[in-house]
């Protein structure tokens, strides 16, 4: 999927597809990733809760062959929180294991890159640097696990 | 069961409690009380602040007792407001339209006729709603004499800013016993409570 652009610090109104975007890059990242690349940024607003992180389970579904009948494919883990920056912006943040702070920071930074004045002040430099470190990873596993493929052929038996 | 409007995803700017389990548990404790005592008014401890009309004490009832299972339904003032939000977002219950459909009802202005709410039946009463009333005060001293089980003899109790026909309409749906609506009074941090057991004798015109 083609990573879109976060959009320059002016433009007002979010795309949803934006917010879902960096929502599913913050979800499925280390929290140790993002706690580094955190600790990095140049200014770090003020905020209260207000959804403490709870920890909680989903239930996560498919569809058969991507469109056919819903199915349950399991529950998993997942912590979610909500904040409130001191600029008023609000935030929400879903991510799977059971890291709180990994939920909060999350709900953070889904409001810094709401309000245009922390757009800008490195939080969407942040959300590229986490793209950029999961496609890394993402080669890295499809690399090693391309090195274990097995390739089937029959030989034909000659006749003569 | 009828959903008022369609949910919106939005975050309110209130906070919920800060410790779910406790909070719930220390607010639960207090409303137990004053059903058992009918009138005592609880003194709840300050864990929310409420959101818009929403009073602070209203509010941590409705996140001790309500939640995704407890269609809720809201006067017309709330659910035109950030208080909506704010209980969808915390409570996660469904706001429902239909007054028979709720289990908690939440009313900050007038109340509307107590007729149209569920009061149970025969073999499930507990079924029916249960009214969280916010009103302007509530004092020890008033107007209203209540008696009844969990009361010895008899205890006095001011409730401002109800309209005096609103005690003559819930006498004659308590008189359906066991159906019934329990009602909660909050105003401020106080709260009280009228279950359907209790006899409300109003002793003077209420200004």
């Amino acid at each position: 999927m083609p990573n879109p652009q976060i959009p320059p610090p002016d433009t007002a109104k979010i795309p949803e597809q934006l917010r879902r975007h960096w929502l599913s890059v913050l979800a499925k990242a280390e929290p140790d990733q993002i706690e580094a690349l955190w600790s990095d940024l140049p200014e770090q607003p003020n905020w209260t809760p207000v959804r403490q992180p709870e920890t909680g389970m989903v239930m996560v579904r498919g569809r058969v062959g991507g469109d056919g009948n819903r199915f349950n494919l399991g529950e998993m883990t997942m912590t979610r929180s909500a904040v409130r920056l001191s600029n008023g912006q609000t935030g929400l943040g879903y991510v799977q294991g059971r890291s709180r702070r990994h939920a909060e920071l999350t709900a953070v930074l889904d409001a810094m890159l709401q309000s245009p004045e922390y757009r800008s002040a490195g939080a969407s430099q942040l959300i590229e640097a986490l793209v950029s470190r999961q496609a890394e990873q993402r080669d890295v596993r499809s690399r090693k696990a391309a090195t274990t493929k097995v390739e089937f052929f029959t030989m034909v038996r000659g006749n003569g | 069961m009828a959903i008022a409007a369609v949910p919106r995803n939005v975050v309110p700017t209130s906070a919920g409690f800060t410790d779910p389990v406790q909070d719930s548990q220390a607010v639960f404790r207090r409303v137990l009380e004053t059903m058992a005592r009918p009138g005592s008014i609880q003194n709840l401890p300050p864990l929310v602040t409420g959101s818009g009309r929403l009073g602070p004490a209203a509010a941590a009832i409705c996140l001790a007792l309500v939640d995704f299972e407890t269609p809720l339904w809201l006067d017309p003032i709330l659910a035109a407001s950030e208080s909506a939000d704010f209980l969808r977002f915390h409570c996660s219950a469904p706001i429902v339209s239909d007054p028979q459909a709720a289990d908690f009802g939440v009313i900050v202005g007038i109340p509307p006729s107590l007729s149209t709410f569920n009061t149970g039946s025969d073999a499930y009463p507990e079924s029916g709603t249960t009214l969280i009333i916010q009103v302007a005060t509530l004092s020890e001293v008033g107007s209203l004499i209540l008696s009844g089980p969990g009361i010895d003899s008899r205890r006095e109790i001011g409730i401002d800013g109800i309209a005096p026909a609103f005690w003559p309409a819930r006498e004659a749906i308590v008189r359906g016993f066991p159906r019934g609506l329990d009602l909660i009074f909050t105003a401020g941090q106080r709260i009280a409570a009228i279950p359907r057991t209790t006899a409300v004798t109003v002793t003077q015109a209420i200004a």
